[in-house]
Parts: C-alpha cells; structure tokens; sequence
C-alpha cells in the first residue's frame, strides 16, 4: 500500500516520508509539507534507485 | 521508504498558532495574555526589555521561570521568546507543545489543499503521527 508518513515531532518538527512507491512517481508528492518551514533535509533512498533500475530493466524487455 | 524531507516548522499563520496556544493551555490547565507590545517579567519580577503579543506568565509555569512571550515579525510570522534558562524547564515543555500542535493543524490543512485526505493519525508518546494513502 502506497501511503505518505508525516511524523510530527516532540518539538514540532516535520519529518515526511513515502512508503510503498518507488521511483520517479515518489517526485513531487512531499512538495506540500515544504512551505511549512524550512526544508534541513531531503533526499532518495536506496529503495528509490532500487525500483527505477527494475522498471528500467522491464522497459527494456518490453522494448526487446 | 523511497523518498523524504525534513522541515522546521516557522509559524507562519497567526490564526492557527492563536488555535495551538489555546490548546496548548487548556492540556496544561494555564492562561496566556494577548496584546500589543506587552512586557515580559524576569524570575525575580524584573521588566525585560522585550515586549510580545502573546505571553504565559512565570506563574504558570514555575518558581523560577521567566515569562514565555510570542512576538509577531514584521513578515506576520511568530517567533517565541523564551529565556536560556527556560530553554531547559517546562517552558520548553510549554514551548514545544504549542509549536507541535501548530504543526500537526497546518499539516492538515496543507495535505487537504494538495489533494490528500489524511487516514489515520495517532499519537505516539509526544509525536504524532499521521498517515495519507495515495
């Protein structure tokens, strides 16, 4: 299941994470948590590269 | 998990901080005051030279403490004032609760106007956690 995590911290801080996407469909969906304060981090994890490689590797299948 | 972002929260909306701070006191059983440049009072009840608009008085928060002030900038985003000294009391506490409650409404209110529509959300200890289906 596809599901963004938004944890709201103690001292509330915002922390937002995408489960269950990979790829570039993840781009975009935390954009709207970014007007709310100061962005201190942001990035991909290995998941993401994980999934792109596998849907690239069957794009190329399907092109064979 | 395949992408995230960390944010620190500004407050930025003085309608949902008002509605933060009002929850904040009624969990913590306290009154704050509201005003223009309303002064602040030291733990010995001295007048500090910073004034805010929104202040919880020493009294409710300890023997020691200073008053907790909230001062509107001029962009209209709020910045809290608060004493070193406070920085490791329940001023803190008090502090952090009104700035967790004002960032659990405006993350609804932006995840609504993005399209989303928040499944589930629960507490866990003093965070809370909030969960969107796409």
């Amino acid at each position: 299941m596809a599901e963004i995590v938004i944890e709201i911290t103690e001292d509330g801080q915002i922390k937002g994470d995408i489960e269950g996407i990979h790829g570039p469909d993840c781009e975009g969906l935390l954009d709207f948590l970014k007007d709310l304060g100061e962005v201190t981090d942001e990035g991909r994890t290995r998941d993401y590269y994980r999934q792109s490689r596998r849907q690239q590797r069957g794009r190329e299948r399907a092109k064979r | 998990m395949s992408k995230y972002v960390r944010v620190e929260t500004q407050i930025q909306d003085e309608t949902i901080f008002l509605q933060a701070l009002q929850e904040t006191c009624l969990e913590e059983g306290i009154e704050f005051e509201q005003g223009e440049d309303l002064s602040l009072y030291g733990y010995q009840g001295r007048r500090r030279p910073e004034k805010a608009n929104f202040v919880i008085r020493r009294r409710y928060i300890g023997r020691s403490a200073n008053d907790l002030g909230f001062r509107r900038r001029e962009d209209g985003s709020i910045e809290a004032i608060i004493s070193e000294y406070d920085q490791r009391t329940r001023g803190q506490q008090i502090l952090n609760s009104v700035k967790r409650n004002y960032a659990v409404r405006v993350v609804r209110r932006a995840a609504r106007q993005a399209g989303h529509q928040v499944q589930t959300e629960t507490a866990e200890g003093a965070a809370v956690r909030l969960r969107i289906r796409v």
